[in-house]
């Protein structure tokens, strides 16, 4: 069963996510803000985060920063969807942190396909372990 | 290609094209204002052609630099054009150079100024003795000066040139170092360094006019750093509201664009209740999508003044009540409890019902957003003197304080960190504000993070049809700033004012104090000067300076005691906390009171309860601005907080001897006290000398004599002063 954990203060878009990515083999979990989610990722590290920018009490380039300075989450993948017309922040986030960026409004089927691989490869170490 | 310009203020440029013979376009390293005077020559490896005047037509940032368009001040001709501005296609094996703008010509060494001038005193000299030789040889014709006059001439010549150099070089010299001072200057190096070392008397002269003209380029400069700072912060609020609009269109669309997709995708099996939710999440923010834009150009109405006010008496009870009626839905699917409070006796209000519905229904969706589910909006109205507030409260996160007065703000609403606390407020705030504002009334909000905020706005209540007297009191409407940095203050010193006739503005930062004196012209303002944004002494010199001074009294309330008014110049009244509501009244009383402009402030201590209002009155009367205090330490605390002149303290208040009376003398009050006697006897006389204070006796009944009395008085002290 694969862990992923969406947070966005939209809470149309978190139901459509959950809609769109929901899998027999995964489960998905909500955040609306970025304390919440780094509470959640705390309690137990998902498979992959889908994280929105700009968001009340902690926006999503903080969450990205604190999950990468601690060992325990940094290898986690990370999808940082925005919104903001410039997505220059992000960007610099993609190139220190590795993190992919996702420009709103998104293609959903792109999505998918990316999430489903970034699912795929994170599996592939751990049946080669087997 | 030379690399060693003779001019260091050169400018290297390599030459693009000419426009046959008339004009030259040229990359430059450095930006040149338009119609400067610039020098063009070509080199031609160590060779180069003449300066050539030409002036700068036009000049842009380009990939290479700047490219400037030149127009030579004087038509080349044909060969000399082809010479100097080189064919395209030789551009690259040539070089010109650009003579920084308005550099003169370079000057020659300025040794030969000294020559030319010793030169002239020798010709002068020369002329001298040849004239002398002939007037001597016209009176004595034998001939011998003939001989002589030619060594003569050479000798004189050769002494005057000596002489002219020795005596014309200092003044060369100076120019010389003057010019050189000047160059160096330019360069950044310090005025004393430059300055040359000799000629006392001239180094100073120099000095000044050097002085003068750094002092003049520095305003310069200053002037353009606010300037460009100015236009860099428009820009930069530019830039942050166009993200923010673009956020705000981008949200709706993804959950759009998300679920059609989801709609169309054969691969997503969706059942029919979905099916139906996902169309309605559709339309929702489709509608959203409108709203936005919709606020949009309501702000583009409302700041271009587009828009058509139909103000008149309206029941604001039934504006509420509808309001809550639409959002009652919203509220119960967030399991939000929404009530609303209005008394039954509330005053019409002057308004445009439409549009004070859409400040209710923006502060109430605002409120409906961010408070959390199980939480309490509530939506209320009072009359407040001659006022209707309305509230509207939430248990939201709330806000923090130094974003009390942005978040009205239409561009820096949202910060632009990449933390929206408040996002997706949008347009809604500044349009509440506008329309408030448009009614004449206020609009703020407190808020305590963590526990919620209240938005809180007025509007004028009409005047009922019995109400003959607020008609009349309606127009002795004033307006007054109340600024302070802690909003209960504010709210009830406004509470006060509002009820005294008032119209209140709110203000909580030093910015908005002098934005509201600026733009409303208030008649009172009462001020803390212990503001987040300024300092003390530096508001209250903006305030006092102020060039509408005269329009306006300032009332100063304060934790700390700084002295009395006298020592804060130009403060009507100055408090310091606690203030009871009664003292605060009394300050707003005094300063509704013209200034005095021949009397004086005058302050009645303990005067019997029948006496005190005959005499307040006549002093009214006779241009004095008078204050009332029941006892002396009332009184002491009165001579800290008003500028008074005068004090008047019936002895009856004071114990035996008036040990009391020094109380009320104070450092830094000017106050001269005088003790006013039913008695009138000897003893009290002696006893008012002796504490060095005026004596006026009365009889019981007659105290208007006491307004004269005191004239008199003074008068007498005014010549007891002049003599």
């Amino acid at each position: 069963m694969k862990r992923l954990l969406i947070c966005d203060d939209e809470p149309h878009i978190v139901e459509g996510l959950r809609y769109l990515l929901r899998s027999p083999d995964r489960q998905i979990d909500v955040a609306s803000n970025g304390r919440e989610a780094l509470e959640r990722i705390r309690a137990s590290v998902p498979d992959l985060l889908i994280v929105d920018v700009m968001m009340p009490l902690m926006g999503g380039l903080e969450v990205v920063a604190t999950l990468q300075g601690s060992p325990d989450t940094q290898d986690l993948p990370i999808i940082i969807l925005t919104a903001k017309g410039q997505a220059r922040d992000a960007a610099i986030a993609q190139e220190t942190w590795g993190a992919i960026v996702m420009a709103k409004p998104f293609e959903p089927r792109k999505l998918r396909e990316l999430v489903s691989t970034i699912l795929e490869a994170r599996s592939c170490p751990a049946r080669s372990s087997i | 290609m030379t690399t060693d310009p003779d001019d260091p203020d050169a400018l290297q440029a390599a030459i693009t094209h000419n426009v046959s013979g008339g004009g030259i376009g040229l990359w430059v390293k450095r930006n040149l204002p338009p119609h400067a005077d610039i020098y063009i020559r070509q080199y031609i490896g160590r060779s180069h052609g003449d300066w050539i005047p030409a002036t700068v037509t036009h000049c842009t940032l380009g990939i290479q630099g700047y490219l400037v368009g030149a127009a030579f001040k004087e038509p080349l001709e044909r060969e000399a054009s082809d010479d100097v501005v080189p064919a395209a296609e030789e551009s690259r094996t040539r070089e010109s150079r650009v003579a920084a703008p308005a550099q003169p010509r370079p000057v020659k060494s300025l040794q030969t100024m000294t020559t030319r001038c010793g030169l002239a005193c020798a010709a002068g000299s020369c002329m001298g003795v040849i004239l002398g030789a002939w007037l001597s040889m016209s009176l004595c014709p034998t001939g011998w000066a003939a001989w002589v006059s030619p060594f003569a001439t050479a000798i004189a010549g050769l002494i005057g040139l000596l002489v002219g150099r020795l005596v014309i070089s200092p003044e060369v010299r100076f120019l010389a170092e003057t010019v050189a001072a000047i160059r160096r200057l330019s360069k950044g190096e310090p005025l004393e360094q430059v300055l040359p070392r000799r000629f006392g008397k001239e180094r100073a002269i120099l000095r000044e006019a050097l002085l003068d003209l750094e002092r003049m380029l520095l305003a310069r400069q200053q002037h353009e750093r606010a300037h460009r700072e100015k236009l860099e912060e428009l820009n930069s609020l530019k830039s942050n509201f166009l993200s923010i609009v673009s956020h705000d269109l981008r949200t709706p669309l993804t959950s759009i664009l998300l679920y059609a997709r989801m709609l169309m995708d054969p691969g997503i099996d969706l059942e029919p209740p979905d099916q139906a939710r996902f169309l309605n999440i559709i339309a929702d923010e489709c509608t959203r999508l409108s709203r936005l834009v919709d606020d949009l150009l309501e702000v583009q109405r409302l700041e271009n003044d587009r828009v058509e006010w139909q103000i008149r008496p309206a029941n604001l009870a039934e504006v509420i009540d509808t309001s809550i009626r639409v959002f009652e839905a919203m509220a119960q699917s967030k399991s939000i409890r929404l009530s609303s409070a209005c008394p039954e006796d509330l005053p019409p209000v002057a308004m445009d019902s439409q549009r004070i519905a859409q400040v209710i229904n923006n502060l109430l969706s605002n409120a409906l957003k961010y408070t959390p589910a199980g939480g309490a909006v509530c939506v209320s109205a009072e009359c407040s003197g001659r006022e209707v507030l309305v509230r509207v409260k939430d248990t939201g996160p709330g806000i923090p304080r130094d974003k009390w007065d942005e978040i009205f703000n239409r561009f820096s609403q949202l910060s632009d960190t990449n933390v929206s606390e408040f996002g997706g407020v949008g347009l809604g705030l500044y349009i509440v504000k506008w329309i408030v504002e448009r009614h004449g009334g206020a609009v703020w909000v407190d808020s305590e993070v963590g526990k919620g905020s209240e938005f809180c706005f007025s509007l004028a209540a009409c005047d009922r049809p019995e109400g003959k007297r607020s008609a009349d009191a309606a127009q002795l409407i004033r307006r007054a700033v109340v600024c302070d940095a802690a909003p209960e203050v504010v709210a009830t010193i406004a509470q006060v004012l509002r009820s005294n006739g008032y119209e209140v503005r709110p203000a909580h930062s030093a910015r908005r104090l002098l934005a509201h004196l600026n733009e409303w012209e208030p008649e009172l303002v009462v001020a803390d000067l212990l503001l987040p944004d300024m300092d003390a002494p530096e508001l209250l010199q903006k305030i006092t300076s102020h060039p509408r001074r005269r329009g306006f009294r300032l009332i100063v309330h304060s934790y700390v005691n700084s002295g009395t008014p006298m020592k804060v110049p130009g403060v009507d009244v100055l408090l310091v906390r606690p203030v009871s509501r009664d003292e605060l009244l009394q300050a707003v009383e005094f300063v509704r009171q013209d200034r005095p402009r021949k009397g004086h402030v005058v302050l009645v201590v303990g005067a019997p309860a029948d006496s005190r209002e005959p005499l307040l009155r006549s002093l009214r009367q006779a241009g004095h601005a008078p204050l009332a205090a029941a006892d002396v330490a009332e009184a002491a605390l009165n001579v800290q907080r008003y500028p008074v002149d005068r004090v008047l303290v019936f002895d009856e208040c004071l114990s035996n001897s008036w040990p009391e009376l020094d109380l009320l003398r104070l450092e830094g009050s000017r106050a001269r006290i005088a003790v006013v006697s039913h008695r009138g006897g000897r003893q009290e006389r002696q006893l008012a000398d002796s504490h060095g204070v005026g004596f006026l006796p009365c009889t019981p009944g007659h105290e208007e004599h006491l307004v004269e009395l005191m004239a008199s008085q003074t008068t007498e002290e005014q010549e007891a002063l002049t003599v």
